[in-house]
C-alpha cells in the first residue's frame, strides 16, 4: 500500500531544482492556459488563501458532469447533499439538514437572493439559466463568514454568470432523451454600442416523470425562460451590468390535502405553475486605493400550487465600499435594504395568518483583512448586523486567520456566529392536518410570534496543500454548536367549530452538534487525465431541551448520509473527443427509509468541428431506478440518457 | 491522548518552522513568462501556408515598447519551430512586421492600432496583442489576464484572412473567439 502510493507520488511530480524558473514550454497548451500567475495587485481572491471550505465548480465541470440543471451540478461538491425528491424537486443540504426546502444555506444569483423569505428556503426548481454562460457557482460549505447575508448558515451558493462580452455570437443547443424528454438552449451575443456588449437568451425543456411504484407518473414538468445581460464600460474603468429573466413554468404535483368538510384526507394531483421574472441592475466604480459598488434588483416569485399560492415581490439596494488602510490592510463594508411582500392564499386547512405581509430588512456590515506577516499570515475580522421586524437585531460576527508558509500549503481557521431568521412559515403559518379521513381530527402546525433565529457556532479549520506539480490536496473540518433549533411542541387539544384540533407549536426547543469534514484530491496523471476525488463526513447529534415535547430531532439528523464519496475522471482523446466518467456512493438515510446507493454517470463527447460538439450523456446508469429521499410513496429516479448538439456560430 | 496530541503539535511546528524557514521566492511564474510559452505554442499550433518558404530562421517580432524584457529571448533560447532557430526582433515599424511570422503589439501602440493592421493587410503574419479590444479592432489573438490566469480571446476571421490555419486544440481554449 505504502509503496504503491509513494511510487504513484513520484509520478505525479516533476523533478525541478528550487531555484530554476519553471520551463513553461515543456507543458501542454491547456495546462498553460491553467497556470496562475504573481500578480501584483489582487482584487480577486485566489481561492488556495480563502480562510473557508470554498469549492469553485467551472463552466467546464459543468459541461464535463453533463449537468442540465444547477442542482445537478452541485453534486460535484463534497459536503453538499443532493438528493432528488422527483422529477422537479431537490432536496439540498450542506453539511447536515437536507430538505426539500433548502433551508439554512444562502443561494444567490449574480448578487440576487434566491431565497424566499416565505420558509427559509429555496425553489431550486425556477433558479436556472444557459448553463453554458455560467462563468463560475463558488460553494462555500459552513457560514462563510460575514462578506454574506445572514441565513447562510450551512453554506452558500453564489453562481456567477459570464460577462456579456464573454458571451458573443450565436450559442445553440438542443437535445432529447429518455428523462430529459427535450430541451433547447438558444444565446446570441453582439455589441452594445462602443463600449458595451449584450446577450440575449430564450431556453425550453420539458422533464419526464420519475418511476412510481403505483404508475402514477404525476411528476412530469416544462418550463420556458428568457433573459438578457448588457455589461457596460463607462467613463474611467466604471462598470454597469443590467440583466433580466422571465420564466413560465407548470411542474406535475401530488399532496395529500386536508379539508374541514368531509373527506377530510384527500389526495389531490394538479398543476404546479410557477412564473416569474427578475431585473438587477449593478454599478462598479473603482477609485484610487477604493472601489465603490451598488446593487440594487427586483424580484416577482409566482406559485399557484394545488393547496397553496403565493405572488411574492421583493426589491433590494446593497451598497458595498471597499478601501485599503495601510499597505497591508483592506476594509469592505456594505450597508443593504430589503423589503420583500408576499401574498398569499389556499385551501382553508393552509393559511398565514395574516394572509399578507411585507418584511423589511436592514443589514449592515463591516470586514477587515489584515496582513499580519506580509503574504504569510492574515486575518479577517467582521461582522453582519441585521435588523428584522421579528427578531430585532441579529449579529453574526466571525473571524478567520490563513497562514500560507510557502506557495503550496495554506492553513486556515475560523470562528463564526451565524443566524437563521424566522421565516413567515415559523411566526404565521396555521397548517391543519386530518388524521383521519373519516373524522373532523386534526393535527394543526401552528406559527409562533415568538420564534427565534436558530444560531450556529461554527468552528472549522482546514489545510491545502500541493505536495507535488500535479497533485493538490484539500481537507476542511467543522465542528458546530447549534441552539435554538426549530422543534415543535404539542399543545392541549382545542374544540373549534365542531373540529377537534391537537396543537403543535414551533418553538427552538432543539439544540446540538455537528461535526465532520470534507476531503478532495485532485491529480493531473497527464496532461489529457485528470482524476477527482472527494469524500465527506457527517455527524449530527440533536436533541431535545427538557421540558420539550419534541419528537422530531431524530428525522432532522438522518435525513442527511453520514458518508459519501465521489471519483470524477476527465480524460480527452485524440481528435477532439471528451470522456467523462463520475462514480458517486451517498451513504444510508435512516430517518428518510433510503439505502446507501452508487451510481454512475458518464458523458462522451466529440467536437466534429470548432462549430459543433456532438454529445451523449448518461446518469445513474448502473440501476434502473433507485432512492434518493424518502417520501409518503417512495419515488425513484430512473436511469437517464440524452444526447445533445451544440453549435457556435 | 497525550501522546496524539503531542504527534499533532510536532506536526505542527515543523510545518510552521519550514514554512518560515523557507527563502522567500515565488516559483508562480509571471504573467509575460506564460505569455512567451503561449507564443511559442501558437506557433506549434497554426499552419502557414507556405512553409517552405519561410526564411532561415522562425520570426517572433516585437513592435513597439517591450513588456517582456529578457523572457521572451530566455524563453526561447534554443528552440526550434518548423526545423528553423526562433530568432526574436525588436522592430519600429509595421513593414517589417511583415517579414515575420508572429508579431506581437506592444499596447503602446494602442492608438496606431488600425495602421498597423492595414499595413498587415495580405501579409500571413499572426498578430498577438494585450489591449483588451485587440481582437474588436482587428487583431488575430489578445492575451487576457483574468483572476491570475493568462487566457486569449481568437478573431478567426482575421486568422483566416491572413490564409492560416488554426488547430480547433487551440480554438477550443481561447476564451471568447470571434468570427
Amino acid at each position: 500500500m505504502g509503496a504503491l502510493w509513494s511510487s504513484a507520488l513520484v509520478g505525479l511530480s516533476t523533478s525541478q531544482a528550487a531555484d530554476e524558473r519553471p520551463d513553461l514550454t515543456s507543458i501542454s497548451l491547456e495546462e498553460l492556459a491553467q497556470t496562475k500567475v504573481t500578480s501584483v495587485s489582487k482584487t480577486e481572491e485566489p481561492q488556495f488563501r480563502t480562510p473557508a471550505a470554498i469549492q469553485v465548480i467551472t463552466a467546464e465541470d459543468i459541461r464535463r458532469a453533463g449537468a442540465t440543471s444547477i442542482p445537478e451540478a452541485l453534486r460535484l461538491v463534497p459536503g453538499v447533499h443532493v438528493a432528488r425528491l422527483n422529477s422537479s424537486q431537490w432536496g439540498i443540504g450542506i453539511r447536515g439538514f437536507t430538505s426539500r426546502l433548502s433551508r439554512s444555506q444562502l443561494a444567490l444569483m449574480d448578487g440576487r437572493s434566491l431565497y424566499t423569505p416565505l420558509f427559509a428556503g429555496v425553489y431550486w426548481e425556477v433558479q436556472d439559466t444557459v448553463l453554458e454562460d455560467i462563468e463560475r457557482i463558488e460553494v462555500v460549505r459552513g457560514p462563510g463568514g460575514t462578506l454574506w447575508g445572514a441565513n447562510a448558515v450551512n453554506g452558500i451558493v453564489n453562481v456567477i454568470t459570464k460577462e456579456a462580452r464573454d458571451t458573443q455570437g450565436l450559442l445553440l443547443s438542443a437535445g432529447a432523451g429518455n428523462e430529459d424528454r427535450a430541451f433547447v438552449n438558444a444565446r446570441y451575443g453582439g455589441k452594445a454600442g462602443e463600449s458595451g456588449h449584450y446577450r440575449a437568451y430564450a431556453k425550453y425543456f420539458k422533464r419526464d416523470a420519475a418511476y412510481h411504484p403505483d404508475g402514477d407518473d404525476f411528476d412530469a414538468w416544462h418550463l420556458a425562460q428568457g433573459g438578457f445581460r448588457t455589461d457596460w464600460t463607462l467613463a474611467g474603468k466604471e462598470h454597469l451590468t443590467v440583466q433580466a429573466d422571465l420564466y413560465s413554468g407548470k411542474t406535475g404535483e401530488r399532496t395529500t390535502l386536508s379539508y374541514y368538510e368531509a373527506p377530510y384526507l384527500r389526495v389531490v394531483e394538479g398543476d404546479g405553475r410557477l412564473s416569474g421574472g427578475n431585473l438587477t441592475a449593478r454599478w462598479d466604480h473603482p477609485m484610487k486605493g477604493s472601489a465603490l459598488t451598488v446593487l440594487a434588483y427586483y424580484d416577482r416569485t409566482r406559485r399557484v400550487e394545488p393547496n397553496f399560492h403565493e405572488t411574492r415581490d421583493t426589491f433590494d439596494l446593497d451598497l458595498q465600499y471597499r478601501t485599503s488602510l495601510g499597505e497591508r490592510n483592506t476594509l469592505v463594508s456594505g450597508l443593504g435594504y430589503r423589503a420583500s411582500s408576499g401574498r398569499t392564499g389556499g385551501i382553508e386547512s393552509v393559511a398565514f395568518v395574516p394572509a399578507d405581509r411585507t418584511d423589511h430588512i436592514f443589514s449592515a456590515f463591516v470586514h477587515d483583512e489584515i496582513g499580519l506577516v506580509k503574504d504569510r499570515l492574515k486575518l479577517s475580522l467582521g461582522t453582519k448586523l441585521e435588523r428584522n421586524q421579528y427578531t430585532g437585531f441579529e449579529i453574526q460576527p466571525s473571524g478567520r486567520l490563513v497562514f500560507t508558509p510557502g506557495p503550496r500549503q495554506a492553513l486556515w481557521a475560523s470562528v463564526t456566529r451565524a443566524v437563521r431568521t424566522p421565516s413567515r412559515l415559523e411566526r404565521d403559518l396555521f397548517l391543519s392536518f386530518a388524521l383521519t379521513p373519516a373524522a373532523p381530527l386534526f393535527a394543526r402546525i401552528e406559527g409562533n410570534a415568538g420564534f427565534e433565529s436558530e444560531k450556529t457556532l461554527a468552528y472549522e479549520a482546514g489545510y491545502r496543500v500541493q505536495p507535488a506539480d500535479r497533485l493538490s490536496l484539500e481537507v476542511s473540518l467543522f465542528h458546530d454548536r447549534l441552539t435554538d433549533l426549530s422543534s415543535l411542541e404539542s399543545g392541549s387539544p382545542v374544540k373549534e367549530d365542531g373540529r377537534q384540533l391537537f396543537p403543535v407549536v414551533l418553538a427552538n426547543q432543539l439544540r446540538g452538534r455537528s461535526s465532520g469534514g470534507e476531503l478532495t484530491a485532485i491529480a493531473h496523471f497527464s496532461p489529457s487525465w485528470v482524476l477527482r476525488g472527494g469524500y465527506s463526513y457527517l455527524s449530527l447529534d440533536l436533541e431535545a431541551a427538557p421540558g420539550s415535547t419534541d419528537t422530531t430531532s431524530v428525522s432532522a439528523e438522518g435525513a442527511s448520509p453520514r458518508n459519501a464519496a465521489r471519483l470524477q475522471s476527465t480524460w480527452r482523446l485524440p481528435r477532439d473527443v471528451d470522456v467523462d466518467i463520475g462514480l458517486r456512493w451517498v451513504d444510508h438515510l435512516p430517518a428518510q427509509k433510503v439505502p446507501a446507493y452508487t451510481a454512475l454517470d458518464a458523458r462522451v463527447s466529440w467536437l466534429v468541428v470548432p462549430r459543433l460538439e456532438l454529445a451523449v450523456v448518461g446518469h445513474d446508469l448502473l440501476h434502473a431506478r433507485h432512492l434518493e429521499f424518502g417520501g409518503t410513496i417512495p419515488i425513484e429516479i430512473e436511469r437517464s440518457v440524452y444526447g445533445e448538439a451544440r453549435l457556435r456560430w | 491522548m497525550v501522546r496524539v496530541g503531542r504527534t499533532v503539535v510536532a506536526l505542527g511546528m515543523t510545518m510552521v518552522l519550514t514554512g518560515l524557514a523557507e527563502p522567500v521566492e515565488a516559483p508562480r511564474p509571471t504573467e509575460y513568462e506564460v505569455k512567451a510559452a503561449f507564443l511559442y505554442n501558437f506557433a506549434k499550433f497554426v499552419k502557414w501556408p507556405d512553409e517552405k518558404g519561410l526564411g532561415a530562421t522562425f520570426v517572433i517580432a516585437v513592435l513597439g515598447e517591450d513588456p517582456f524584457g529578457g523572457v521572451l529571448d530566455r524563453t526561447l533560447a534554443g528552440k526550434t519551430i518548423l526545423d528553423r532557430k526562433v530568432e526574436v526582433r525588436r522592430i519600429g515599424s509595421p513593414e517589417a512586421g511583415s517579414r515575420a511570422q508572429i508579431l506581437f503589439v506592444g499596447s503602446s501602440e494602442k492608438v496606431r492600432l488600425a495602421e498597423i493592421l492595414k499595413a498587415l493587410q495580405g501579409s500571413t503574419v499572426l498578430t498577438v496583442g494585450e489591449t483588451e479590444d485587440f481582437t474588436d479592432r482587428g487583431g488575430m489573438i489578445a492575451f487576457r489576464l483574468r483572476n491570475d490566469v493568462v487566457r486569449f480571446d481568437i478573431n478567426l476571421d482575421q486568422v483566416e484572412r491572413a490564409r492560416l490555419k488554426m488547430s480547433s486544440q487551440l480554438i477550443r481554449l481561447a476564451q471568447r473567439v470571434i468570427s
